[in-house]
């Protein structure tokens, strides 16, 4: 049984391209590394185009058929799922621990956004992570 | 669960792509089977076993801790 909600294969490609290029520039752009002309409105609008470059990125690799989705792919993926959701628990645990014993607290609105960011995104990163690395080293150790 | 995939396959000379092609997975899924690190669904152990002409219960078998 195929879930209907993922994306044809072709996708994944896509997403490969995107999602390092999005997050590239959203580096540069952020930390201002090349420190070109741009005027905030172009720095704005190259943030807001490199970030959803990357997040689409992100969601077409996590989303996209494998070329033969059968239910051993299925099942590496809910083993992903699982294995993300607690890394993610354990990832907000750690940080409010740490903030209570160090009394510390997000630097204002932007610090907690980026935190809440960077909660949301570790899931995502380890899923697409935890479920390539089991194809990729199972498709290496193949042999007949 | 142990299972004699790989020894009854490679008794009637079928590679894993060949097996894979006949029960529509991938490679990878007779892999991960032969080698035990996946355990099929009762559709595909059925499959197997009717390609194989052999009743499922001589193709898997269960360990004393199952």
């Amino acid at each position: 049984m195929n879930p209907s909600f993922l994306l044809p294969n072709r996708f994944k490609k896509i997403g490969i391209i995107l999602f390092p290029i999005g997050f590239i520039i959203w580096i540069i752009t952020q930390r201002g590394l090349f420190n070109t002309d741009l005027n905030q409105t172009m720095k704005v609008i190259t943030l807001t185009l490199s970030f959803f470059s990357f997040l689409f990125g992100l969601y077409f690799i996590s989303f996209s058929k494998e070329p033969i989705e059968d239910e051993y792919i299925n099942s590496v993926r809910l083993k992903s799922f699982q294995i993300s959701s607690i890394t993610q628990m354990v990832f907000f645990l750690i940080s409010f621990i740490i903030m209570f014993i160090f009394n510390l607290q997000p630097n204002g609105d932007g610090g907690l956004s980026i935190f809440l960011l960077s909660s949301i995104l570790i899931f995502w990163i380890m899923y697409m992570v935890i479920f390539n690395y089991t194809l990729i080293t199972n498709k290496s150790k193949l042999d007949d | 669960m142990i299972n004699y995939v790989k020894e009854i396959r490679v008794s009637i000379g079928m590679t894993q792509q060949e097996l894979g092609d006949l029960l529509k997975v991938s490679r990878q899924t007779i892999f991960s089977i032969e080698t035990g690190k996946y355990v099929p669904s009762t559709i595909l152990s059925l499959k197997i076993s009717k390609i194989f002409n052999k009743p499922v219960e001589k193709i898997f078998v269960l360990e004393k801790n199952d």
